[in-house]
């Protein structure tokens, strides 16, 4: 993501974040259609997982099959208490192609991964912020608002060090402990390279916490 | 004033006060098409 972007939000309108994946589309591919296919469709999501600006996900109405994996590209879910999540492929006699057998069970856990995946069935935002699927819930209407008023709170943050965060939890979490331990110090140490660092820790010194003005290099 | 950073058939991203929004845009249901697929990573790869 451009380099002006502080942090981004994934938004699908007032309605709807996203319903699914076009059926009608994918009910034509053949098998070798698909085996083609299949990693380059993966791919296109991981390509929003791989932003390294932190990124929201704006969710009103259905988040259902792709949406709700493209939702879990993001590193926090805002739905509406309209809205209804789920995995459904399952009633398709198919499972979920675009991460969400992956990116579902390291959010929720791998059985209730497995009861929303095996079940097909739909939950309310309710449920979903329960089970740490979504971080917030609100009234539909302030679904976006409340996404970019989070957004905003990374703005002229520490932007390297919010890039090493994001990195540092998720490449750890591909990962052993121990590798994911080796991660976070190579990444930690990597901060004292920047202005930021020296900003921050001389003005938490002089000043307090929260006092900085970062300059994002 | 929100500043248009890329766009496409079905999705466009603004970026405003430091916030770029994916805006995804095939109404009815927003049904995730290959080319919208597409679409979404070019827009996160822009830069």
């Amino acid at each position: 993501m451009h380099s002006d972007v502080d942090a981004v939000v994934l938004y699908g309108g007032p309605k709807v974040f996203a319903a699914g994946a076009d059926v009608k589309e994918m009910a034509q591919m053949t098998y070798a259609d698909m085996s083609s296919a299949a990693h380059s469709l993966q791919g296109a999501f991981d390509a929003v997982a791989k932003i390294s600006q932190p990124t929201i996900a704006a969710i009103t109405g259905f988040a259902l099959g792709g949406g709700l994996e493209l939702s879990m590209c993001a590193d926090f879910r805002v739905a509406g208490d309209n809205a209804k999540l789920g995995q459904p492929e399952i009633l398709l006699g198919i499972i979920p192609g675009a991460g969400g057998t992956q990116r579902l069970p390291r959010l929720v856990g791998p059985s209730k991964a497995k009861e929303l995946i095996f079940g097909g069935r739909m939950i309310s935002a309710d449920e979903a912020l329960e089970i740490g699927l979504v971080n917030k819930v609100c009234a539909p209407d302030d679904v976006l608002a409340i996404a970019l008023k989070w957004a905003g709170q990374f703005v002229g943050g520490p932007k390297i060090a919010l890039a090493a965060a994001k990195r540092a939890v998720d490449n750890g979490l591909d990962a052993s402990l121990s590798i994911g331990l080796s991660i976070e110090s190579t990444e930690f140490a990597a901060l004292f390279a920047t202005e930021d660092q020296s900003v921050g820790m001389n003005s938490f010194v002089n000043e307090g916490p929260g006092k900085a003005t970062f300059v994002g290099r | 004033m929100a500043t248009v950073l890329s766009e496409s058939e079905f999705i466009k991203v603004e970026l405003d006060a430091g916030v770029a929004v994916i805006n995804l845009m095939r109404p009815p249901m927003n049904a995730l098409n290959l080319q919208m697929q597409r679409e979404i990573a070019s827009a996160a790869f822009a830069n």
